[in-house]
């Protein structure tokens, strides 16, 4: 018996995040992409990197992306929604705009249709947009100053379908009813149509929605602690996961969240299975401090980028095979 | 008064005193507030004044907060010069609900002549206009007018409930940095990349 508690505690202790490699900046709007696989910009075309294989593959043309800071992929891996800050001169993308009449100086929200290898620029307006399987969503500013809105257009053919008015959001997640909305003073508001809007809360940043829309994960800052909790969105029923995070957690579609907590703990919470995983970091990783480090960005359950407090960025771990060149 | 009259009279007070309590607590407590929610609205036009507001029918002065008890409400809004909006919504108690109402316009308020504009109710002289720049659904407009003797930028605010325009700047060829805090930010922004206001002033 005492020897089974001796092993199972060994296991339990064994750390299960044992490397780290050193990413260019171009790597750090790096997402998941299917299996063991991220999709990130090379600044000229899109590629995957499978991190257990090493291998590293253009799944676009060279179109000049230039510099992109935030990618998001559906979850069927066919639509690729990119905020670019400036697309190389005298490359595709440039081109593109300056055949629509737009100028190639300024940044834009783009869609990436893997299947067709086709992209489509999103007004300049836009301020942040989403995909899930079949649509493309883009919460946008009225140029005249009106108001913000959210346009909906059909993945396939990038055609608009609707667009609702709703109150001034920062950021904004799709929901099996509607939509969440983050205001700029960190309110959560529920709404089906952008007219009624339910407030979930006063004091919280969400993290991420579950696939099928039915939860979400947010921080929410109570007593100055911030607790990572889960809304049920059919109930509006809150469970706090854990109390006294620290940092922003990072989300890895289609249900897990990466945070840290003030004891220097680095976890996972699975959204579906409602489990928690503790990161237990390896020897290789010392010098990298939980309780410092960035959230940059989560790739897969076992894998992630951080960055230090010198602005370093590491994809971190295990059985990883870095690629010869990202 | 003998002693043990004292103590009848004693506790006699005291049980009326206790009975007094319990009442004024009771009727205290039916009077107490049940727990309400709060509506809040945001209209999406500059100004208020002038709009009707009823929740089920029952008017109230335009704010953007209001404490409401439980329950399923229509909302409606109307005022002249917008086209009226209507929204149902159950409030439980303790919710906030946001009403994002932005009201739109009836029409369109173009200017295509200054003999539209209006200052303290004054017309002004005809200009011809160049070029007009409207912000804020066509609430607000930068106009660049000119005559046979110079150019003149004009600011302008649509008042929905007189369906006219108000100069608010100008007629003028630049304006003072102190001058913009009458127009709204976008109007005061598209001025300053414009070189339409005098920095060194």
């Amino acid at each position: 018996m005492i020897i089974l508690i001796v092993i199972g505690l060994s296991i339990l202790e064994r750390p299960n995040i044992t490397q780290k490699y050193a990413v260019p900046k171009s790597f750090t709007s790096a997402v998941g992409f299917g299996s063991n696989t991220a999709v990130f910009s090379n600044g000229n075309e899109l590629a995957t990197y499978n991190y257990t294989t090493g291998k590293v593959r253009n799944i676009s043309a060279a179109v000049g992306l230039g510099i992109i800071d935030t990618i998001s992929v559906s979850p069927s891996d066919n639509y690729i929604v990119f905020h670019g800050d400036q697309v190389s001169q005298n490359g595709q993308l440039a081109n593109q705009l300056e055949a629509g009449g737009l100028s190639p100086v300024t940044d834009y929200w783009w869609v990436y249709n893997v299947r067709t290898n086709t992209f489509h620029y999103l007004p300049q307006n836009v301020l942040i947009a989403e995909a899930d399987n079949t649509q493309i969503y883009a919460l946008a500013y009225d140029t005249d100053g009106s108001g913000e809105t959210i346009t909906t257009y059909q993945a396939s053919n990038m055609q608009s379908s609707t667009t609702i008015s709703v109150p001034g959001s920062t950021d904004f997640f799709v929901t099996h009813t509607g939509f969440l909305l983050q205001t700029p003073n960190n309110t959560i508001l529920k709404t089906t149509n952008g007219i009624v809007n339910q407030q979930l809360f006063s004091n919280a940043v969400l993290t991420g929605v579950s696939q099928d829309g039915e939860n979400a994960v947010a921080v929410v800052t109570q007593d100055g602690d911030r607790d990572l909790v889960v809304i049920n969105l059919e109930t509006n029923n809150i469970k706090v996961v854990t109390k006294n995070i620290i940092n922003n957690p990072v989300w890895l579609n289609p249900n897990i969240a990466l945070y840290a907590t003030k004891t220097g703990g680095l976890y996972t919470y699975n959204l579906t299975t409602h489990k928690q995983s503790a990161w237990r970091f390896g020897s290789k990783l010392s010098s990298l401090k939980p309780l410092t480090l960035q959230l940059t960005g989560i790739i897969g359950p076992n894998a992630a980028i951080v960055t230090d407090t010198f602005g370093n960025s590491y994809l971190i771990g295990s059985k990883l095979i870095p690629a010869s060149t990202l | 008064m003998t002693y043990r009259r004292k103590l009848f009279l004693l506790i006699a007070l005291l049980i009326l005193a206790f009975i007094a309590i319990i009442t004024i607590s009771l009727a205290k407590g039916s009077q107490a507030q049940p727990s309400k929610g709060t509506v809040q609205i945001t209209y999406g036009i500059p100004s208020t004044t002038g709009l009707t507001v009823k929740f089920n029918n029952h008017s109230m002065s335009p704010k953007s907060m209001y404490s409401l008890s439980p329950n399923k409400y229509t909302l409606s809004i109307t005022g002249t010069g917008y086209k009226p909006f209507a929204t149902t919504f159950f409030l439980s108690k303790n919710q906030t609900i946001l009403i994002n109402a932005a009201l739109q316009l009836t029409t369109i308020p173009n200017i295509t002549s200054t003999q539209q504009l209006t200052v303290y109710g004054e017309s002004v002289p005809q200009l011809t206009i160049t070029d007009v720049t409207y912000f804020y659904q066509q609430t607000w407009a930068v106009l660049m007018t000119e005559n046979t003797v110079a150019q003149y930028i004009i600011v302008a605010q649509y008042l929905p409930s007189s369906q006219s325009w108000n100069i608010v700047l100008g007629p003028g060829s630049s304006f003072t940095q102190s001058s913009l805090s009458k127009v709204p930010p976008l109007v005061s922004s598209y001025m300053t990349t414009n070189n339409y206001v005098d920095l060194g002033v």
